[in-house]
């Protein structure tokens, strides 16, 4: 069962990776970009673990790095500290109350903000960013973003349903 | 004893497996140049490069930019002319004539698509769709048809990396066109600035900004930017440069590299001043 949840994790997030790269610049807002990567991370870790996450995170992260060409290691540090982090929420009878509900729109947004502000300060090796800097336009904004999207990927979930 | 080591590690399996990750990545970090790593990098790239290529080939059916692509090739040959001929001309022209140093109007440009793009605050990073086949080289300066976007950093057989200016970890030699200051860009995570230029120096809103002479990485004259505004630091003795960059990196879509490397140019004239020596 978890071995289909991590290949399904690993297959979404390959899509959303590709996706990212070739269409998301063009909804990119003063540079600022949602990351979807990270969806398919938050919802299958609340469904199967912290152990899951991290993971899965870090191979998520290590393919995020290979394909975009950026720093390799940082994607795999700041995914897997997401996945980590996200999976303190997990509950072994509690999974669909957390994956179908409010509550996971609160979880993408701690793990996405857990992933944009680690990503952020690993890449830059600019002294003269300030870290009030790094916390709000490297964190907070790509994650109320990413936030924005996933309240509609909780829609279409909930809805599903 | 170890019993209790593995029903330790038993019961805090998760902090194991997270930390083993951290410092493979943390490694990962640190060895990031490493020739090996780099082999890697280079193989995924060119793997997913080819599925991204198709697909943009897909979402840009039915674009006819044949034309447009041909325009902006010559507006970007006539650009780098122009601001060559702007800057002191005659005299610069003159003392080129006395080394015999090469004309940097004569690079030779090759058109390129970009297929994706890493768009973020402090990683500005694209993927273009030509590599080695086209004799593309690392190091070698990417414009637009207004001016410099950023350098090649990596290269494969098909496609290569640029890091754009909107990059964090390039720096760039640059000069005022107007009074010929000197200084270093960078890219801040918000802006283009030019840090700690003396607050004497004549600098003004508007003042065309170009590649220096003494920059390692980028032939002299290319346009970078214009000046947006001067802002001192704390004790009023020296001030940051705004830049506006003139080529629009964010929403750039065919791009120039220029055949040009400056190691291989600094070879040539340290050949020639050593056969004068002698």
């Amino acid at each position: 069962m978890i071995k289909i949840a991590f290949l399904k994790t690993i297959i979404f997030s390959l899509i959303l990776i590709i996706i990212q790269l070739i269409v998301i610049p063009f909804i990119a807002i003063e540079n600022i970009v949602p990351f979807l990567p990270i969806l398919p991370l938050v919802y299958f870790t609340l469904l199967n673990g912290q152990i899951f996450g991290t993971i899965a995170g870090a191979l998520i992260g290590l393919f995020f790095d290979i394909i975009s060409g950026g720093l390799l290691g940082g994607g795999v540090l700041a995914l897997s500290t997401a996945g980590f982090i996200t999976g303190y929420f997990y509950g072994e009878n509690k999974s669909d109350i957390y994956t179908r509900s409010f509550w996971f729109i609160v979880y993408l947004f701690a793990a996405t903000f857990v992933y944009s502000f680690l990503y952020a300060s690993l890449s830059s090796n600019n002294p003269g960013l300030s870290f009030l800097s790094l916390i709000i336009f490297e964190g907070l904004l790509p994650t109320v973003y990413t936030s924005i999207i996933g309240t509609l990927f909780y829609l279409f979930i909930s809805k599903r349903d | 004893m170890l019993k209790s080591i593995l029903r330790y590690i038993a019961n805090y399996k998760n902090y194991f497996v997270y930390l083993s990750i951290a410092i493979i990545s943390i490694f990962l970090i640190k060895f990031n140049d490493h020739p090996k790593l780099r082999q890697v990098k280079i193989l995924g790239l060119t793997n997913f490069a080819i599925v991204n290529y198709s697909l943009d080939q897909v979402i840009n059916f039915f674009k006819s930019d044949k034309e447009i692509n041909a325009l902006k090739y010559q507006n970007a040959k006539l650009m780098m002319q122009v601001n060559l001929l702007r800057q002191n001309g005659f005299e610069n022209k003159k003392l080129k004539d006395l080394l015999n140093l090469t004309d940097t109007s004569k690079f030779d440009l090759i058109p390129v698509n970009i297929v994706s793009k890493l768009v973020s605050r402090t990683q500005g990073t694209y993927l273009l769709n030509k590599g080695s086949n086209d004799s593309i080289k690392s190091g070698m300066p990417v414009i637009d048809e207004k001016g410099l976007v950023g350098i090649i950093s990596e290269v494969t057989s098909e496609f290569s990396v640029v890091k754009t200016l909107k990059n964090s970890t390039l720096s760039i030699a640059v000069t005022i066109q107007r009074t010929n200051v000197d200084g270093i860009m960078d890219w801040d995570g918000k802006e283009l600035i030019i840090k700690n230029i003396p607050t004497t120096y004549d600098v003004l809103p508007g003042d065309q900004i170009e590649t220096s002479d003494f920059s390692t990485l980028f032939p002299p004259a290319v346009p970078v930017g214009i000046v947006l505004e001067k802002k001192a630091n704390a004790l009023g003795l020296l001030h940051n440069i705004s830049v506006k960059s003139s080529a629009d990196i964010d929403g750039a879509e065919n791009l120039f590299i220029v055949r040009y490397l400056s190691n291989i140019q600094a070879m040539q004239i340290k050949n020639k001043l050593k056969r004068s020596n002698n």
